[in-house]
């Protein structure tokens, strides 16, 4: 049973990673034959129009980019690594960072 | 010319910086300009406490000049209480500071390690109810004057205008009274900080110069005023 699980685990595991490399693949290498449809309204309902050119060519720029990131460094280099939760609190945690601030400088601002 | 349009290898070698070190980062060139814009990991120790959205607009003479940085998913509220504009655009730090901090040097990754790592932790910080980890200073005039009476051991605007002048006039000398008042001269004083001053480019410190000039002169002007009805 606990074979069988740890099985389905790792398969989800590795379906998720090629159903997202496919997005992102679709977004880098054909960014623009897709269009969005509406869930609610599928038949009637375009809204590709949302994405502009603009947005169409940062969309595939960033889907490339991560991809060749992921292939050099791995998932983990992109999105973190999947860390257990830690029990110190936020603030003890923030302050243990703010020291490690080498050369801290001061916020302002230029206007009164 | 732009400096990616001089140098197209550096914009390059740019991405390749952000692909390495922040892969949810992503230069554009838009408007005649490069703008790094995505989110940003807090890491701590190589764990990720914190991500922020943030976009940077790169100057003209990036990586020579300070970049302006905006935070851009509306989590900080656009508040000078914030050290946050209208726009976004995060107040890092007095400039002279900040470029002695980074020594000039604005590349993408000093810029995200240190002022910008601090300000987003300290803004963390913040939200939890705390206070800044290392302070903050005053707004306009008066956060220029902590800072130089913090470095030069300067606390009256009028000194400290006349010393910038003569600074950005290349013209303060050795063996000038030190600034600080100490009546020491600047050999004996107050050399190294003088010196490290001299590296900071003089349109910095001229910038610095006119704010205080102009907010002495709004104080003048109020002064007048009211001695003006008081008198009537």
């Amino acid at each position: 049973m606990y074979a069988y699980r740890r099985q389905t685990r790792a398969r989800c595991r590795r379906d998720l990673e090629i159903r997202f490399r496919r997005v992102l693949t679709a977004f880098a290498d054909d960014i623009d034959n897709l269009f969005i449809e509406d869930p609610a309204n599928p038949t009637g309902n375009d809204l590709s129009e949302a994405l502009t050119d603009a947005i169409r060519k940062e969309l595939s720029k960033i889907a490339r980019n991560t991809l060749a990131a992921v292939d050099k460094h791995g998932w983990e280099h992109v999105f973190g690594k999947v860390e257990a939760r830690n029990a110190a609190s936020r603030v003890q945690i923030l302050r243990a960072a703010a020291a490690t601030v080498t050369v801290p400088t001061r916020p302002w601002a230029s206007a009164d | 010319m732009k400096w990616f349009e001089q140098d197209p290898a550096a914009l390059t070698a740019l991405e390749a910086t952000l692909r390495d070190c922040y892969p949810t980062m992503h230069a554009f060139v838009e408007h005649g300009a490069v703008t790094v814009r995505g989110t940003y990991p807090v890491l701590d120790a190589g764990k990720e406490i914190d991500r922020y959205s943030i976009a940077i607009k790169l100057p003209d003479r990036y990586p020579h000049d300070l970049p302006d940085v905006f935070e851009t998913g509306g989590r900080i509220p656009r508040t000078l209480d914030r050290h946050v504009f209208q726009s976004g655009a995060l107040c890092l730090g007095v400039r002279e500071e900040l470029w002695l901090t980074l020594r000039g040097d604005f590349s993408i990754v000093p810029l995200l390690e240190a002022p910008v790592r601090g300000f987003l932790i300290g803004n963390a910080l913040v939200e939890e109810g705390e206070k800044w980890p290392d302070g903050d200073r005053s707004h306009g005039m008066s956060g220029i004057l902590e800072f130089y009476e913090g470095y030069l051991g300067v606390k009256d605007p009028i000194v400290l205008l006349d010393f910038m002048y003569a600074l950005v006039n290349e013209k303060v000398r050795g063996h000038w009274k030190c600034p600080c008042g100490s009546g020491a001269i600047i050999r004996n004083c107050h050399k190294d900080a003088v010196n490290s001053l001299r590296s900071v480019p003089k349109a910095v410190i001229a910038l610095s110069g006119m704010t205080i000039f102009e907010a002495l002169k709004k104080r003048t002007a109020a002064l007048d005023q009211r001695t003006f009805i008081h008198g009537r």
